[in-house]
């Protein structure tokens, strides 16, 4: 399969300002990460928050500045050195559907105008008959009727506002669409209807999504092959079936452990697998590996070597006990 | 628990309205239910259900737009029409609340300790030095490391996690009979949330609290509840124990809401859908504000619909349902 982003240890750091007291510090988001995304394969990332999730993601389609590392985007765009015009060529074919769909969008601009926007942005010489009738043609994919066009996004629920930005990102007819948290600002009802719709235009469309999710529920329904971060690292990656099933590492395993399920009986019968204490600040990431603060196995190792990702079973994962 | 018994909480008939520009929003309405000692109940819904006015309208919380009827019953007492000096005595001391961002309900300018001493000076008329003890002594209770330290610390110096514990602290100083939890999770990680939904059923145990938890996770309600209300456009559309909710529902709308779920113990291809959207509080359907959506709706269900009991403590209000009329 042909691989559409190839990622290689690549940092996303922000420096925080110096002051009289303090010295320069730096956040370590994303902190070498590497990993393939496939064409047309659904890719989850999942983690707690400030894991890099976001962070990962926005640098894939230039929100954020790659620090360091590569990002290999069709083989042939490499994402950490591109001028303005690749970057161009990037936003057409890769893009982004945020968490809050009402912030999201201009609340002075009609509907039109919004789904319009990226298309004369980066496609000037069109007329505005074409662009009309794309807008119109991108609508109707999402599920929005005609007679909505000049209406303005705070007459729209939730659910019909994601649509709009889901609309705005496909009008591009993009390669790769990132989803950060898109579900998770919906209520129960109206989630499960725009995913059904991801996975329709998925197939459809032939798209590539690279899915962030906390709700490990979610991803399991939509997702092909998982990505686990924890503090800006990969923990594990792999298959659904052998994340879900046969998760290796101990933080997938815990993470796995604390989601609840609903059905009674399960959740009285399970053994949850508490962690301890809080995230560490990505500031100050512990030495060694970043989960061993929380790690229930943690050995003296843990905390001194950082460990490599390797193969074990069919899931990469980074922890010195596992062989 | 036998229906003989006098319940902690006796909720008849409430309603709660808004007086806005273009109308009245019904955020509650003709809402009954029980709650008994020892209980912890969930309430489940979507936004806009009214699931956190049902609570606010108890704990004398609504907004001043606000506009309240029916009766509610704690232990023995009208809270409604009570007057707020009387209101004040009750909560705080034998009722608490935590809420869902413990950032926006700390006060940003005051240290932990005096916003937990402040609670027992109040309500027990203790000593500064006393109620610092014993705030102290509740901080480790919530398993918060070196408390007697940290409680001289501001909320922004803890984590999300640890706020929601002083949260929970802060309420448990006086040992309410009863805690209102309203979504104190949602804010929270997976992980945090599995911290905190152990540290209360520990605490309920030693405590022998009652809890109305709030939540939308059906997860969290599987996890920690031992019967859940489900609520839908201001209506209590069904209450049963979470066995029966979980197994046997009678209600269109929680089978529905179930169904929409992905979970992680069961794989579907495509998830089941609930056609339209929630309803508009200004503008709701006359009957049962779920028909629009309902797959099982007749020309009965725009009519009056009565609550039946179809089992003990299992009562339904679908004209569809089958049991005795309340």
């Amino acid at each position: 399969m042909k691989k559409i982003l190839s990622v290689k240890d690549l940092k996303v750091h922000f420096h925080l300002g110096r002051s009289w007291f303090k010295s320069a510090r730096v956040v370590h988001a994303v902190d070498g990460v590497s990993f393939d995304v496939f064409e047309g394969e659904t890719l989850g990332i999942v983690g707690e928050s400030g894991c890099g999730k976001s962070s990962l993601a926005r640098a894939l389609c230039g929100l954020n500045k790659i620090t360091s590392g590569s990002a290999l985007f069709n083989e042939t765009i490499e994402l950490a050195t591109a001028n303005k015009a690749q970057w161009n060529d990037v936003h057409k074919q890769v893009q982004f559907i945020f968490q809050d769909p009402v912030a999201a969008l201009d609340p002075r601009m009609t509907v039109a105008e919004i789904i319009a926007e990226p298309l004369i942005t980066l496609y000037p010489q069109m007329t505005s008959s074409q662009v009309m009738a794309k807008v119109l043609a991108t609508m109707k994919l999402v599920g929005l009727s005609q007679n909505q066009i000049n209406r303005y996004p705070q007459e729209f629920s939730g659910g019909q506002c994601q649509r709009i930005g889901i609309a705005r990102a496909l009008i591009l007819e993009p390669k790769v669409l990132i989803c950060d948290e898109s579900v998770s600002a919906l209520d129960v009802s109206i989630k499960a209807q725009i995913i059904n719709l991801l996975q329709d235009l998925q197939q459809q469309l032939k798209l590539t999504i690279i899915f962030i999710s906390h709700d490990l529920g979610v991803i399991k329904h939509i997702c092909k092959r998982i990505l686990v971060m924890y503090l800006g690292n990969i923990m594990e990656l792999g298959d659904k079936q052998s994340v879900y099933e046969n998760a290796l590492h101990p933080y997938t395993k815990a993470l796995l452990s604390a989601v609840p399920v609903a059905n009674p009986e399960l959740e009285k019968a399970k053994q949850i697998q508490l962690l301890e204490g809080d995230l560490p600040s990505p500031i100050n990431p512990p030495k060694g590996c970043v989960f061993n603060t929380r790690c229930p196995q943690a050995t003296n190792e843990c905390r001194a070597t950082r460990p490599q990702t390797k193969m074990v079973a069919n899931n990469l994962v980074s922890c010195v006990q596992i062989h | 628990m036998t229906e003989k018994k006098i319940p902690l909480l006796d909720v008849r008939n409430l309603s709660v309205e808004f007086k806005v520009q273009d109308g009245m929003v019904k955020a509650v309405n003709g809402l009954s239910f029980k709650v008994y000692d020892g209980e912890i109940i969930g309430i489940v819904g979507e936004s806009g259900s009214g699931k956190s006015q049902t609570m606010l309208a108890l704990m004398g919380l609504l907004a001043s737009n606000g506009k309240i009827s029916g009766s509610v019953k704690f232990m023995g007492q009208e809270l409604v029409g009570i007057s707020t000096s009387k209101l004040n005595k009750i909560r705080g001391d034998k009722m608490a609340m935590i809420f869902q961002d413990p950032m926006t309900s700390l006060n940003p300018y005051l240290k932990i300790s005096s916003q937990m001493t402040e609670v027992l000076m109040l309500h027990k008329n203790m000593s500064y030095k006393d109620a610092l003890a014993e705030s102290i002594k509740m901080l480790e209770r919530v398993k918060i490391p070196e408390a007697s330290n940290r409680i001289h610390l501001y909320p922004h110096e803890f984590s999300g996690g640890m706020r929601q514990r002083v949260m929970i602290a802060m309420s448990l100083l006086t040992k309410p009979k009863l805690l209102i939890a309203d979504e104190p999770t949602t804010a929270l990680d997976v992980t945090v949330q599995a911290q905190i939904l152990e540290l209360l059923k520990e605490l309920r145990k030693e405590f022998g609290m009652t809890i109305i938890f709030i939540t939308h996770d059906m997860g969290v309600v599987a996890n920690l509840c031992d019967r859940v209300n489900v609520m839908y456009g201001g209506w209590l559309m069904e209450t049963a124990s979470i066995n029966t909710i979980f197994n046997n529902s009678v209600h269109p709308y929680t089978q529905a809401l179930l169904a929409t779920i992905p979970s992680l113990d069961t794989h579907v291809e495509k998830l089941k859908t609930i056609p339209g959207e929630p309803p508009n509080l200004l503008q709701l359907p006359t009957g049962c504000p779920f028909q629009p959506r309902c797959s099982q709706a007749n020309h009965l269900c725009s009519e009056s619909i009565p609550l039946r009991r179809v089992e003990p403590r299992h009562v339904v209000k679908c004209v569809n349902a089958q049991g005795v009329v309340l």
